[in-house]
């Protein structure tokens, strides 16, 4: 299974960005096989509906968990229609957001 | 004829001196069957003036914008329209392609793009148009309807109604972001009107620089001037733009813009004020390339 964490910087031990829409990077994270991608966030620059790209962005990639400090309701949206589970944080690195996730702490 | 009052500041008074200069003029103008005025509130997000001319509703209709819908058993789910959309107002979920009625712009670009013409386009309304009376002087609105988030469609709209046989006086969005553009745009004439403050002076830059890139021709105007600490008349002499009209600090104004009762009704003594600021910018719309015009 794919999960997403929204990551400031291209790093493992970087802080999770608390933005979904505008984040940096996405980090999509093979549960089976450990391996992340990170991936530079095509859409920080627009105008708008940053949201609803974000959605689309990760559910092309295939995750089926997201893990961000907050959605916006138009990507709440999106991830709700598309059954895929939004978790939330209040901080910490993608490591140890990982870390909560596998532990059920999240 | 066509006169925007714009700032780039809220709150310095452009319905107050719209309103009043409107009326003004449609009082003098009265007898004369061949002259009609109209104060168009373009201010469609927080629409005012109707609270100091309390005018007669005749009729109202619905300002829509055209949002793009779906013909499932055409649609082949290329995804396609949603790459194409520059503002994430479409996503696709394997088959379902969802539609943001809020984030679009009906730019119709989706349609062009989509090869397979599974594409419509349906009205959507976003806010109401009214129009009406107060005394001699005609009245439209544009009220965009609560939790929309464009509103230069709505300005665009008010502004088709335009008749340009008329004197269409423009209370303006505050500002210099789209809806503001939306609405001086080929105006005539713009009126900006400013606070004798730091943060009057800060924004009324700004919008001079809006102004001069639309290349309207403008001039200033100070509400609530005091005697000390000038700071606009002296930037403006500066840059050769003119004050051409100025309504000084007084309790008496503030307090019948309390009462909601505009100026020249309340003190009559005003009216020849707006009427000579009128007059100014009548002979500066006849007689282009003056100062304080787009150079």
């Amino acid at each position: 299974m794919i999960i997403c964490i929204t990551s400031q910087e291209e790093s493992i031990d970087a802080q999770a960005d608390p933005r979904f829409g505008r984040c940096a990077y996405f980090v999509f994270y093979n549960t089976e096989t450990e391996e992340t991608e990170f991936v530079r966030n095509p859409n920080t620059e627009d105008a708008g509906g940053v949201g609803v790209k974000a959605g689309q962005f990760v559910i092309d990639k295939g995750a089926e968990v997201v893990i961000s400090h907050k959605f916006g309701p138009n990507a709440e949206n999106v991830l709700n229609t598309a059954g895929i589970e939004m978790k939330t944080h209040d901080g910490g690195t993608v490591r140890e957001l990982i870390e909560a996730y596998r532990n059920n702490s999240l | 004829m066509t006169i925007s009052i714009a700032s780039g500041k809220g709150g310095t008074g452009k319905t107050t001196i719209a309103t009043s200069l409107a009326l003004a003029v449609a009082d003098q103008a009265k007898d004369d069957k061949t002259v009609n005025v109209r104060l168009i509130d373009v201010d469609v997000e927080e629409p005012n003036s109707a609270l100091f001319l309390n005018p007669e509703y005749t009729d109202q209709t619905d300002h829509n914008m055209l949002v793009p819908r779906v013909k499932e058993d055409k649609c082949t789910s290329c995804g396609i329209c949603v790459k194409t959309c520059a503002y994430g107002a479409l996503a696709l979920l394997k088959d379902q392609l969802l539609v943001f009625d809020k984030m679009c712009h009906s730019c119709g670009a989706c349609l062009i793009a989509c090869p397979e013409d599974a594409l419509f386009e349906e009205p959507r309304p976003i806010g109401r148009i009214n129009r009406g009376r107060s005394g001699n002087l005609a009245f439209t609105e544009g009220r965009l309807n609560t939790g929309e988030a464009l509103a230069p469609p709505i300005v665009r709209g008010l502004k088709d109604e335009i008749n340009s046989e008329e004197i269409s006086i423009l209370d303006a969005p505050p500002g210099t972001s789209c809806s503001m553009v939306a609405a001086i745009r080929k105006s005539d004439y713009a009126l900006l009107v400013t606070e004798d403050s730091p943060f009057g002076l800060h924004d009324l830059e700004l919008a001079v620089d809006v102004v001069r890139d639309l290349e309207v021709p403008f001039s200033v105007f100070i509400n609530r001037e005091e005697e000390e600490n000038q700071q606009v008349r002296p930037w403006c002499e500066q840059r050769n733009i003119d004050v051409i009209g100025a309504l000084p600090y007084s309790e008496d104004v503030a307090r019948a813009y309390s009462r909601g009762e505009p100026v020249v009704e309340a003190l009559p003594e005003y009216r020849k004020l707006f009427l000579d600021v009128f007059h100014d910018i009548n002979k500066r719309i006849a007689a282009p390339g003056q100062r304080g015009g787009i150079s």
